[in-house]
């Protein structure tokens, strides 16, 4: 493969120059907060290191959760026959589309839940997702012939084998969760209500945000970014267990059909976790869209009915705003991720250490748009992009979609990364050697046989993007979407306009993704 | 290689089709009000005069700071002509930066001097009340002074929002420049002791009335007017309007023409035509309650008139705007534990 | 009468009247087969005859249509019921892509069979089993590590680990050089002389049914013939 990088270095550069522009431009300018000696402070005061440890045990357990929340679930829809698996499995990315905060908001009313466990359980909750389509896309993975060798053992056994299967791809996302867990203090502070107290880093990062100084906001970040580049260690050592676990391709192993007894039960724990991470939160959405007080002389429906015209009334057009650029990032995180993710896999492949320790350096650097707060990004943008001689690309819908690319590339790099290195070298070497250009060896021939991961890796830039706010408030042409119209509404206490809002959302970005999978199985092919 | 190729074609028109770019407007106006009170009028600005306005949105989640900072990030490029901020001591710290620039509208004159920038760069209108929301069927008292709230008997029923954002912070802020720094953060502190629940927002705080976790909570007449239109039994009353000191804490929206504001004409003609009588009339019809401010502004019934049904707490905003960041690193070390 | 003499000893293994389609296809068509405990089967047969099938089915690993799967007397399936799962049923199974453990190492792949067993002192039988099969010194390795020839020695090790009655061999020294397979073939003769277990092997290639030794039979439309 040494003549690999001669044909890729332009496409290469091309796809990194890109991602230089989306992700490290914008940072520029907060970096030197990393070096100011106020961020040392951070680290060293006490008050400061107490709200840390607070966020990391919250955040820990809050992916915990979700791990076993989410591997189950997968473990159920995929592995085990029952009645309604496939639906139930095409719900599981729903509470990815809704905000924590209204599910936050949706639990209170549902069980009055209080204090950092239910911070804990809502971020849990919903971050569930993440591990779920991991480990579900990994347990498709598994080789039947190793499944079917365990299930000689007993099942046990073969239960066991299976969940070392999925557990590496399922931490995986639950290192992701813990990401989205120690960045978010709206949950937390929803939760805060009564003594004593508490409340996690992230408020501080917000409150440094606020300061006149951008430095600051930066060099308070700086604990939680490094928090995340040790979570994202860990998971890379977690990938090159599931790239063990995945190696080979073939059969993939059959559902397991229990006897009566055992279907009844599985249907009941996998429709009972489906309750808790779907129905109950949906439901009360549902609810919560013709909810208003006993004086009101106006019906439920009615005012349900209001609210859904609301949306389509006042919504629509942030609504179309929101699905472009986050479809437009997703586009471009589809294109050039490949190109991105091979550099690294190439980094990890060479014989030379100190390429190896630049590709472990690079990696860090890629993985840093996603551990940055997404407000220092906007403020990044704005003070290096927003030039009157770059007036044309500033007010284009690229802007955002680069900078929605940036920040949630990584994501897709990561999980890219690993599907990659699934794939044996032999099949690009030996279209290296038919004389295949560089595209399209990387396309057809090394990602090919991983479109499924691909596109996932795809989807969750999408999901996240439509999802994102900071950014929104921040840069001029993404403020028409639909995050800032449903959290100004929230704010305001419209309550049955946010709800309808949510659900429409849900809806529109979960119609298409089930219909794809409808459409994959009924072409016998295994979703991603 | 030609489906590979024809791919990244189809992939390159349809990301086209996708960027297609929005014609330039006539004026960029950044707004923290609620955006669907905000949009409306700013649609009936559109059509009475013909100019294509782009309204940037804040999200209060970031409690109006997110539009702050924006504007301070942008200002060596400024981008937006007019600020219409939904409080006033962000936008006084805007103009100690320097962001904004003095223009003086014909309704200059109606507003009420402590609700106007003496150098003309800010005017206040159509205005927010602090006032206690509390449950009518609970047959128990609610407190009637700042105070009061502490006293065991309401504390442990009632609640207001962590003073670390939006108007709590700045009545907070307010109580430190009249009753000096240390009296404000021992308030919070025997807040704490008293078993006073802390919210995350007015309208949290709201909810937990209207829903009947609190008997009382105080919080911003638009988000109580709000409890009252979706039929919860609940009212409002103001704090403290006898002695010294006595008043209630208005927060008017606030509006300013930007320095450097790319579309300067356009800007001051909006200007104008919000601070009107009728704007401030149509705020107030609306379903957020604002109190006007504006001599002649007609108000209906439910909208509580400044020195009709409340005396106003007398405020110096320039001193409240230099001590807030202060305040809220103090705040937040206390409440951020 | 002595009601002993008279009885003759269970089959290790036998099928009647099997039936399993793919759609319209009939892959088995009610083929009938018969091991005797210790026996050797080599069955032949070109490549997608419904060999695989019939191991699988045998193993309780694909559900039969119709037909019957008694293992050691017992009926072990009937139809599409199964009454004795897999791992009830005594036999291991070496697969054609070998079906290796790859979240365990080579030791932990035998070990772990020790240990479901519930063998005495697993660790070191399974480290005494590697070093029969030489692969002693890879035991801490992962098996995507392994090459072809050690690969294949590390199923068997596992395979015999558990002591079976009957072994299933599906294709399973196809993709080794001449070297390997007749390392292979010598593992296979200690261990069926040690364990005494019946063996069925598949293959397309007559040259293995042949070196095997025992019964031969040929598949051919669903059915066994020979």
């Amino acid at each position: 493969m040494r003549s690999w990088s001669s044909s890729a270095t332009p496409w290469q550069v091309a796809a990194w120059l890109l991602f230089a522009l989306a992700a490290w431009l914008p940072l520029a300018p907060l970096l030197r907060g990393f070096v100011d000696p106020e961020a040392l402070a951070f680290l060293t005061d006490p008050r400061r290191l107490g709200l840390l440890g607070r966020t990391l045990w919250m955040s820990g357990a809050a992916a915990a959760l979700s791990v076993v929340l989410g591997a189950t679930y997968a473990v159920l829809c995929v592995r085990v026959r029952f009645p309604g698996a496939r639906l139930l499995e095409s719900l599981l990315p729903l509470p990815l589309f809704l905000p924590p905060l209204l599910l936050a908001q949706a639990w209170f009313g549902l069980a009055e839940l209080r204090g950092p466990w239910a911070a804990v359980f809502t971020l849990g909750v919903a971050a569930a997702p993440l591990p779920g389509l991991l480990a579900a896309r990994s347990l498709r993975k598994q080789r039947a012939s190793a499944h079917e060798a365990a299930l000689l053992l007993g099942p046990w056994f073969a239960a066991r084998e299976m969940l070392r299967t999925a557990m590496p791809a399922a931490l995986l996302g639950g290192l992701l969760a813990f990401v989205i867990a120690a960045s978010d203090f709206a949950v937390p502070d929803y939760f805060a209500v009564q003594q004593p107290l508490f409340h996690v880093y992230a408020m501080e990062v917000f409150g440094h945000s606020r300061s006149a100084s951008y430095a600051a906001g930066a060099a308070a970040a700086l604990p939680l970014v490094m928090l995340g580049l040790i979570g994202l260690g860990l998971a890379l050592r977690l990938q090159r267990g599931m790239r063990a676990a995945e190696v080979g391709g073939g059969r993939a192993p059959k559902a397991f059909h229990p006897r009566p007894f055992g279907t009844s039960v599985a249907t009941f724990v996998a429709f009972a976790l489906a309750t808790l991470l779907v129905f109950l939160p949906l439901g009360r959405l549902i609810w919560e869209t013709g909810n208003t007080g006993p004086l009101d002389p106006r019906s439920w429906a009615q005012v349900s009915a209001d609210a859904f015209g609301q949306v389509f009334e006042r919504a629509r057009g942030d609504f179309l705003s929101s699905l472009r650029f986050s479809a437009l990032a997703a586009l471009i995180v589809l294109v050039a991720s490949p190109f991105w993710a091979h550099l690294l896999l190439r980094s990890e492949q060479t014989g030379s250490r100190a390429r190896r320790i630049a590709g472990r350096v690079l990696g860090a650097a890629v993985a840093l748009p996603l551990l940055v707060p997404a407000v220092a990004l906007g403020f990044g943008a704005i003070l290096t992009l927003d030039k009157p001689w770059l007036r044309f690309f500033y007010d284009s819908p690229w802007l955002p979609a680069m900078l929605l690319a940036g920040r949630y590339g990584p994501i897709a790099i990561f999980l890219l990364l690993e599907r990659l290195r699934a794939v044996p070298d032999a099949q690009e070497e030996s279209a290296l050697i038919g004389g295949a250009s560089y595209p399209a060896r990387l396309f057809r021939y090394r990602l090919g046989p991983q479109a499924g991961g691909w596109v996932l890796a795809a989807s969750l830039v999408f999901i996240f993007s439509m999802r994102e706010l900071d950014l929104n408030i921040l840069v001029s042409p993404m403020n028409a979407s639909a995050s800032v119209r449903y959290y100004n509404a929230l704010h305001f206490a419209r309550d049955n306009f946010v709800a309808a809002c949510s659900l429409v959302l849900c809806v529109v970005l979960w119609l298409p993704m089930a219909l794809a999978s409808s459409w994959s199985s009924l072409r016998g092919r295994t979703p991603a | 290689m030609a489906s590979i190729g024809s791919a990244v074609l189809r992939s390159g028109i349809l990301a086209l089709s996708l960027a297609a770019c929005a014609p330039a407007p006539d004026l960029v106006v950044y707004c923290s009000l609620d955006q669907e009170f905000a949009e409306v009028l700013i649609a009936a600005f559109e059509r009475e005069s013909g100019l294509r306005v782009n309204a940037q949105f804040d999200v209060e989640r970031n409690k109006t700071v997110g539009m702050v900072q924006r504007l301070i990030a942008e200002r060596a490029h400024p981008r937006a002509d007019v600020f219409w901020n939904n409080e006033i001591a962000q936008t006084i710290r805007l103009k100690n930066l320097g962001l904004t620039s003095a223009f003086s509208p014909p309704t200059a004159a109606a507003i009420p001097a402590e609700f106007r920038d003496a150098e003309s760069h800010w005017h206040g209108f159509a205005a927010r009340a602090r006032v206690i929301l509390y449950r009518t069927d609970r047959n128990q008292p609610a407190p009637t002074t700042f105070d009061q709230m502490l006293e065991p008997a309401f504390a442990e029923r009632g609640g207001l929002a962590k003073p670390l954002t939006g108007t709590t912070l700045t009545h907070f802020t307010v109580l430190g420049t009249m009753r000096g720094r240390d009296a404000a953060l021992d308030w919070i502190r025997r807040a704490e002791s008293a078993g006073l629940r802390w919210g995350s927002g007015n309208a949290d705080v709201m909810r937990n009335v209207a829903r009947g976790d609190f008997d009382w909570c105080m919080t911003d007449t638009d988000d109580a007017a709000k409890a009252i239109q979706d039929g919860h039994p609940v009212a409002i009353h103001y704090l403290q309007q006898e002695g010294p000191g006595s008043g209630t804490l208005l927060i008017p929206n606030t509006v300013c023409v930007l320095e450097g504001a790319p579309h300067r004409a356009a800007a001051e003609r909006f200007v104008s035509w919000l601070l009107r009588p009728e704007t401030e009339a149509m705020l107030a019809a609306a379903s957020s309650r604002q109190i006007p401010l504006l001599a002649g502004a007609e108000a209906p019934a439910g909208v509580g008139i400044p020195g009709r049904d409340f005396t106003t707490l007398k405020v110096d905003w320039n001193a409240v705007a230099a001590a807030l960041e202060t305040r809220e690193q103090e705040f937040r070390a206390l409440l951020v534990q | 009468m002595n009601e002993n003499a008279a009885t003759p000893p269970p089959l290790a293994l036998a099928a009647e009247a099997l039936v399993f389609r793919r759609g319209a296809r009939s892959v088995l068509n009610r083929l009938d087969l018969a091991l005797a405990p210790g026996e050797r089967l080599a069955i032949s047969g070109p490549s997608g005859c419904g060999k695989t099938t019939l191991l699988r089915a045998l193993a309780g690993l694909e559900t039969a249509d119709s037909g019957r799967v008694r293992i050691g007397g017992l009926l072990a399936s009937d139809g599409a019921r199964t009454l004795l799962p897999p791992w009830q049923r005594g036999l291991q199974f070496v697969f054609q892509d070998l079906g290796l453990w790859p979240t365990r190492s080579v030791l932990q792949n035998v070990g772990d069979v020790l240990r479901w067993n519930r063998a005495p002192y697993p660790k070191a039988r399974a480290r005494e089993l590697l070093a029969r099969v030489g692969l002693a010194e890879l035991a801490d390795r992962a098996p995507a590590t392994l090459s072809g020839g050690e690969a294949h020695r590390l199923a068997f090790a596992r395979a015999l680990a558990a002591r079976p009655k009957i072994l299933l061999l599906d294709e399973p020294f196809t993709s080794l050089d001449p070297e390997a397979r007749d390392e292979g073939f010598a593992l296979l003769e200690d261990a069926l002389r040690e364990t005494g277990a019946a063996v069925i092997l598949v293959s397309h290639d007559p040259s293995e049914t042949e070196r095997l030794g025992g019964r031969r039979m040929h598949m051919e439309g669903g059915q066994l013939k020979g």
